[in-house]
């Protein structure tokens, strides 16, 4: 039972979008795929839902093979797609209506299903507006709306939080976690480190169509457990002095962020002071130092060399 | 079942554009009338209409019957092929907003997504020609023939042939924009060589193979007291164009990633 992958490559002519990912997603778990925009997660996605065709390598849904029995996989899964799929000039609740019926749903258990669908995203005062008054977060949880209706075993969610303001993502969030204690399986794409972190049970780390790490958060954080992060927060960054950091014994990897730097060290005490003596070199301010244990986004910097957001 | 909710779902999306509607139905009913005003000025002696600064004057075809139902069936086709212009315009737009994709993904066959799309629109197009022709029979006087029956079957077809050619261009061309103008070329062109603009002989073998010639002549041929059996030719070749373009369309749709 549950979602396996064995050996599964995907070409766009000349380019391997996905390069011979095996994995296996069990029954009841958060699975998120976590790499940067373009690694083949969307891709990744499609093929579990059949829509698009492998080139080679197996794909099974609850022990059916996806390429000979699309449409019987098609109705134990629910896609959310990272772009809003919602018809801007029909109601909420013609909406659900609608994707609820090609899922065979009818009478009253359609009526049911459809108002369970619109209590849960918290849509059901406003059932019967058209979406295109709807705000984005309000058309956001409309788009997991449609595709929960059926209540499918698995749920794919692909990006749902992209664009979003942090109130819904958070809503968001809640959701995954609420669909997960009901019962569905849920598979998870993201870009945001933190998401995954917070709400997958495991996490597939896929980057230029490979998977390159595989456990739980715990599992691929430990294969760090000698690095450290070096967490600086500076006022005025001058960039040629990254290089110099970067080329210090020791450093693993540096990653800039708008206000920070984030080094990945094995040797944290030992560095920072040299650190501190080339960032004082170009004047440059730091109001804040601290020392954090690595997080995923560490493990991707470790595994790749280079950020999530590159 | 699957098919007649996406009939259902798309026929209340076409109303809901009630500009659009109206337009579709007022404009050809106005271009009659005008048509119809200009006619019964012309000259029966010179074929002339001839009192301001332009004055028009029908060549060869004279001024007989069947030209005025020429004119008037020529219309109607050009604005039930309009109509037509919508199923790839409407088809494009579900790609562009993802939603086609989420239909993709629902445990239906593309074929039953497509027979959907094409049920709303026969129904469209039929009631379309319902109000134009009643508009203009009422309003206007116009004769469109004595079998109302027949008349929707040929609209039926010509919307069988019209959609079926609109899903082939919407699943060539990506965008709405781009589906439309084509569309809207090929029905020009279409009307063109069928002889909807200029009438003479070099362009009757070429306009056997338009759609517009053969629903224009099965027009003309019930205007002209003809029955179902005289359009019974028309139709059977608006069937095979028809299905050759659906099937045309349904290879181009088998296209993995034509949701995209």
């Amino acid at each position: 039972m549950g979602v396996e992958l064995k050996n599964v490559v995907k070409r766009y002519r000349d380019k391997l979008a996905v390069d011979n990912i095996s994995l296996r997603i069990e029954d009841g778990e958060i699975f998120g795929l976590l790499g940067p925009n373009g690694a083949g997660k969307s891709t990744t996605i499609k093929m579990i839902m059949g829509l698009l065709d492998q080139n080679s390598g197996k794909i099974k849904i609850n022990n059916m093979d996806v390429a000979k029995k699309s449409l019987d996989v098609r109705k134990i899964l629910g896609l959310v797609p990272q772009e809003l799929a919602i018809y801007e000039d029909l109601t909420a609740k013609e909406n659900l209506e609608f994707f609820a019926k090609l899922y065979g749903l009818r009478g009253k258990e359609l009526k049911e299903k459809v108002n369970e669908a619109l209590e849960f995203t918290k849509l059901t005062e406003n059932k019967n507006e058209k979406i295109k008054r709807f705000s984005g977060g309000m058309k956001r949880r409309l788009n997991i709306a449609c595709a929960i209706t059926h209540n499918p075993e698995i749920i794919i969610m692909d990006e749902p939080t992209v664009g979003i303001d942090p109130q819904s993502r958070n809503h968001i969030l809640q959701s995954v976690k609420e669909l997960n204690k009901r019962g569905s399986t849920v598979i998870y794409t993201s870009h945001y480190m933190q998401e995954v972190e917070e709400i997958c049970d495991r996490v597939g780390i896929i980057d230029h169509g490979k998977l390159i790490g595989l456990g739980t958060n715990e599992e691929l954080k430990s294969q760090l457990s000698e690095e450290e992060r070096l967490v600086i927060d500076v006022m005025n960054m001058k960039f040629n002095l990254l290089e110099e950091i970067r080329n210090l014994n020791g450093v693993i990897n540096v990653i800039q962020n708008k206000d920070s730097l984030e080094i990945l060290t094995k040797k944290a005490q030992q560095i920072m002071q040299d650190v501190l003596f080339i960032l004082s070199k170009e004047d440059v301010k730091v109001s804040n130092i601290s020392l954090q244990q690595p997080n995923l986004e560490s493990v991707f910097l470790s595994l790749t060399g280079r950020n999530l957001r590159d | 079942m699957e098919s007649l909710t996406i009939a259902k779902k798309n026929l209340k999306l076409l109303f809901g554009n009630v500009l659009f509607i109206i337009f579709l139905i007022v404009m050809p009913i106005l271009m009659l009338y005008f048509m119809k005003m200009t006619i019964n000025n012309i000259d029966p002696i010179d074929n002339s209409i001839g009192t301001g600064f332009v004055e028009m004057v029908f060549l060869e075809s004279g001024t007989g019957d069947s030209l005025i139902q020429m004119l008037y069936s020529g219309i109607l086709v050009q604005f039930l092929l309009l109509a037509s212009v919508i199923a790839g315009a409407m088809v494009v737009g579900e790609r562009e907003d993802n939603t086609l994709m989420r239909m993709f993904a629902a445990p239906i066959s593309k074929l039953k997504i497509l027979v959907g799309i094409l049920i709303a629109h026969l129904v469209f197009v039929l009631l379309v020609t319902f109000a134009i022709i009643a508009g203009t029979h009422l309003l206007l006087d116009i004769y469109w023939g004595s079998s109302l029956g027949s008349i929707m079957i040929v609209a039926l077809f010509a919307a069988y042939v019209g959609t079926s050619l609109a899903f082939i261009v919407s699943g060539i061309f990506k965008t709405s924009k781009t589906a439309g103008a084509v569309m809207s070329i090929v029905v020009v062109a279409m009307t063109f060589l069928s002889g909807g603009f200029v009438q003479g002989q070099q362009l009757d073998t070429i306009s056997k193979f338009t759609v517009n010639r053969w629903i224009a002549e099965a027009f003309v041929k019930l205007m002209s007291g003809g029955v179902f059996e005289d359009i019974l030719i028309n139709i059977s070749i608006l069937a095979v164009m028809g299905t050759v373009f659906l099937l045309i369309a349904l290879i181009i749709y088998r296209k993995e990633n034509i949701y995209e």
